[in-house]
């Protein structure tokens, strides 16, 4: 009878342990990440006892998280898709609302401008009228201006957020390290130490798409976008930002390994990362050259006009706005890349407005002379100017000035934006209303003569822009309802990402989750099968009790 | 499906968000009245509602333009209705100056008041806007247009710029006259060429109604000597030599009922001229108010008065002349008139176009009420009644029984 006791003994140590699982359970019920965990009780040995076997008890064999790879795997790519389209998301409506709302002063003040345009063709001589015009011509170069500010910050701003991203991506990537070592030290499954893992794993999914390769005693390794090797074993990359080639503030991605940094691509990351990253080099970059587009064409447009009429003394109309070829804004057209040979000086002219695309090009010397490839990566045909030997001129509305004196090495390359910097340098120029040209230049001048203007007035509505497809509203109203559209899409797609993530969450949850109901049952289960075992002890106790008795 | 005590939390608590994000949104919406508030909420409406807007600022624009052409061509039509006034009272005056038997002292008098009307012509042919300007000096406002020079000869030293205003895609009117056309180039009484009658030979009297080109290509210009001459019997015959003395009309018998023709042109003439008579006609197309006027005046205070031939005929002329002037005042305002006329019609067209176009933005950009409100009706219940079961189903846990 003295296993009855054991047998008692080891029922109330598996029920005392289950209990404590259960126990464990609902207290980590609200925890974030927590895999719920279950007992595995086995029963102990048989014993021979003549020709049979008697039970002898009960042991818990390992107490195991309920945990699914496969699912864990999906929640965490679900994980980063999202993360990636709300990223897109938030920008692009942040974007959305600096075109639609806060934006709108650059379309609104040049309706202005031209409606003071149109009041001086009713009374060309007004100074009073001509100051108004003055006014709202400044007021357009500033909304130029302060909209041009707003989306720098916004470039900013992405280059701060990528650089806060990259230090808790760091961070994470450190301590995932070293849980691995410590899986390693204690050489087997620590729960408490896994769900910890599996935590950081699915954050370190928000900001990359992770990929984890699975190693002896629970070690992982992670690595990034299926290229970057973010976690090896025990030891971390260090990621990091430098400043772009050629553009300073397009920042790339870096990674450091044992003192050694190598550029990474940032196309393939996944995640937020990846969300900030496209903003930052597509959506924001292209509203922001299709804007400086529009200036040049505003500044251009209203610049020729002046030059075209006569002011109220008789002379030649002088630039309204900032001249498009100023040699400040001249300097800004030309990035060369950090690796070439030569310093030879490239300067990018304007020519014509219409022909204008708004993209950037990249230049580069070969055997063969220059090449210029534009942003997409067609070749740009250059023809060289008959009358000028240092002039190269594209079908593109601009033209290349390359310093004579310098030879260029097969192998330099350039990035070439024709129309940077006008919107932030553009400045309404004239200080007397009496400069503006109301009066046409034919004929004998007079003062009266209010031709110029009409045709100035007229600029509102003709196509100048984009091959002659666009007037100056359009490229705006363009660059509007191409990023509203962009939000739209990531709208749409941020929801599916979403529903999918829910989906991926529900899996998981609904194999490794607490529920309440299930624990309330195995308590009752647990405290049952304890009184039991007890009740065993007594029986045995009174069994005993009863033989002593007897033989009394 | 085995459910986990958080995913049944997250479900509601992600179900709820979801319905209140939406009922938000419908909120936005009945608020503004706008169910397109930035472009992401409907791009492709966007772009429409975007042009449509840019389409009805620029008819705005062209509404206003017609309202200041309109300002401009009202005054000039109130100048103009002024001119006439003062065209017919000028001709009155000269219609009675026409009068062989008035005194010296009347046709003083009379001199003087067609000195004053011209004085009015002038006055108003240098007239000002409310700026200063003066309407009729072309592009030179800031100069006063009609000057008399040493002989006091009335000049005009503006130029013939009109102003212009557009009132629709690719239609410009002019809003402004030129005092030039209006006053220096009424045409001439007779046509291309007028009689000299100051410097003539006349002792009878005889009057050219009309010399007129009739073939441009047939006519080589310049100074003509009408003459007329015996036809040997003592009959009057008319001859035309040019100015060197070449004949251009070969004599022929004088009959004012049968005009000439020769030199490309027609040349009609009345009266009994004499034997011996002549006049030379120069080309000239065009007369000036100001010097027709002045003329009469100086025909007027002669002593003799307008009683020899040469001064009747010549007064006759400026008579013609003042009518002639009247018709070109009036087709310059009859223009002025249709132009007004016309701004109405654009402006009708814009106000239309405008109705259209924002009747079209309407259905882009407007919410439509009825749909709205039966929606957020709709995802209040559903937030009432997910809220109400979550409460009920939270309440029922195991714990509570045991």
């Amino acid at each position: 009878m003295a296993d009855m006791m054991s047998i008692a003994r080891s029922g109330i140590l598996a029920a005392q342990q289950r209990l404590g699982a259960t126990s464990n359970n609902i207290a980590n019920v609200g925890t974030e990440g927590y895999n719920r965990q279950v007992v595995e009780q086995g029963s102990t040995a048989s014993l021979r006892q003549g020709n049979h076997f008697v039970g002898t008890g009960t042991y818990v064999a390992d107490i195991k998280r309920v945990y699914n790879e496969f699912a864990q795997r999906e929640l965490s790519l679900a994980t980063s898709q999202l993360s990636q389209s709300s990223t897109s998301y938030s920008k692009l409506s942040e974007l959305d609302q600096i075109f639609s709302v806060v934006g709108k002063s650059v379309p609104n003040s040049l309706n202005t401008l031209f409606e003071n345009v149109n009041n001086l063709s009713d009374m060309p001589t007004d100074l009073a009228v001509r100051e108004n015009l003055l006014t709202s011509a400044d007021q357009l170069a500033k909304a130029f201006n302060s909209i041009n500010t707003e989306l720098s910050n916004q470039l900013n701003m992405q280059n701060k957020q990528i650089d806060g991203v990259v230090e808790r991506v760091n961070a994470i990537t450190a301590e995932l390290a070293a849980i691995n070592g410590e899986l390693q030290k204690v050489g087997g499954q620590d729960l408490q130490l896994l769900d910890q893992q599996d935590r950081l794993i699915s954050e370190l999914s928000e900001f990359v798409q992770i990929n984890t390769i699975e190693q002896a005693h629970g070690v992982r390794s992670v690595m990034a976008g299926g290229a970057v090797m973010l976690v090896s074993g025990e030891t971390a990359t260090e990621l990091g930002t430098v400043a772009g080639d050629p553009i300073p503030h397009q920042t790339r991605l870096t990674g450091t390994i044992g003192g050694q940094t190598v550029t990474l691509r940032n196309t393939e990351l996944g995640g937020q990362l990846q969300g900030l990253f496209d903003y930052r080099d597509n959506e924001l970059t292209q509203a922001k050259q299709q804007l400086e587009l529009m200036a040049v064409g505003v500044a251009d447009a209203f610049n020729q006009a002046q030059a075209n009429g006569l002011d109220l003394e008789g002379n030649p109309g002088e630039n309204l706005f900032t001249d498009i070829n100023d040699p400040s804004l001249v300097s800004r057209r030309t990035a060369p890349f950090a690796g070439n040979q030569s310093a030879v000086s490239v300067d990018v002219r304007i020519d014509d407005t219409m022909a204008l695309s708004g993209g950037s090009y990249t230049l580069s010397f070969e055997r063969g002379g220059f090449a210029l490839i534009d942003q997409h990566g067609d070749s740009v045909a250059l023809t060289a100017d008959p009358q000028d030997p240092t002039r190269l001129i594209s079908a593109q509305g601009f033209s290349l000035h390359i310093d004579p004196n310098q030879m260029a090495q097969v192998g330099d390359k350039w990035q070439l934006t024709p129309t940077p910097g006008v919107a932030n340098g553009m400045q309404m120029l004239l200080t007397d209303p009496r400069q503006v040209a109301a009066a046409g230049n034919e004929g004998v001048f007079g003062p009266g003569d209010n031709s110029n203007a009409v045709a100035m007035a007229q600029l509102a509505n003709s196509k100048l822009m984009n091959q002659g497809d666009m007037t100056l509203t359009d490229i705006y109203q363009n660059v509007t309802t191409t990023v509203g559209g962009k939000a739209r899409a990531a709208e749409v797609a941020m929801q599916s990402a979403d529903a999918v993530k829910g989906q991926a969450e529900a899996r998981v949850a609904s194999e490794s989750g607490v529920n309440l109901d299930e624990e309330a049952a195995d308590m009752m289960r647990f405290q049952q099968a304890y009184q039991a075992s007890a009740r065993i002890m007594t029986v045995a106790k009174e069994t005993f009790d009863t033989l002593f008795n007897s033989v009394r | 499906m085995r459910i986990s005590t958080n995913q049944f939390y997250n479900l509601n608590t992600r179900n709820l968000t979801g319905l209140q994000s939406d009922t938000n949104k419908t909120l936005i919406e009945l608020s503004s009245g706008k169910r397109v508030n930035t472009a992401k909420d409907d791009p492709v409406g966007a772009i429409m509602i975007e042009n449509l807007n840019q389409q009805n600022h620029q008819l705005g624009q062209y509404k206003a333009n017609i309202n200041l052409a309109n300002n401009r061509l009202s005054q000039q039509e109130a100048r103009l209705a002024e001119y006439e006034k003062l065209q017919m009272s000028s001709r009155d005056k000269l219609l009675q100056g026409n009068d062989g038997a008035l005194s010296e002292s009347d046709r003083t008098a009379l001199a003087l008041d067609i000195r004053e009307e011209m004085e009015a012509v002038l006055a108003l042919a240098n007239n000002q806007d409310e700026s200063g300007n003066y309407l009729f000096a072309g592009f030179q406002t800031g100069t006063k247009p009609f000057v008399p020079d040493a002989n006091g000869n009335i000049t005009f030293i503006g130029d013939d710029g009109r102003r212009t205003a557009s009132i629709a895609d690719g239609i410009s009117v002019n809003v402004s006259e030129s005092g030039d056309r209006l006053f220096m180039k009424s045409p001439n009484g007779s046509g291309d060429y007028r009689a000299d009658y100051a410097n003539a030979t006349m002792t009878e009297k005889f009057f050219v109604e009309s010399a007129q080109i009739t073939d441009p290509d047939g006519h080589s210009a310049g100074p003509m000597n009408i003459r007329f001459v015996d036809d040997g019997s003592g009959n009057v015959n008319v001859t035309v030599l040019d100015g060197n003395g070449g004949v251009l009309q070969p004599p022929v018998p004088f009959d004012p009922s049968v005009p000439l023709q020769f030199n490309g042109m027609s040349l009609e003439m009345t009266g009994e001229p004499a034997i011996g008579d002549s006049v030379r006609i120069d080309a000239q197309a065009e007369v000036d108010i100001f010097s027709t006027l002045q003329r009469a005046a100086e025909l007027l205070e002669q002593p003799e008065g307008i009683n020899a031939p040469h001064a009747q005929a010549e007064y006759a002329q400026l008579i013609d002349d003042m009518g002639a002037a009247q018709i070109h005042a009036s087709v310059v305002r009859a223009e002025t008139g249709n132009t007004l006329r016309s701004l109405d019609t654009f402006r009708d067209q814009h106000e239309n176009m405008e109705l259209v176009s924002s009747s079209a933005k309407a259905t882009l950009e407007d919410l439509d009420y009825a749909k709205a409100i039966t929606q957020f009706e709709k995802q209040s219940l559903a937030l009432n009644t997910v809220s109400q079961t979550f409460g009920k189903v939270n309440s029922l846990s195991l714990f509570n029984y045991i």
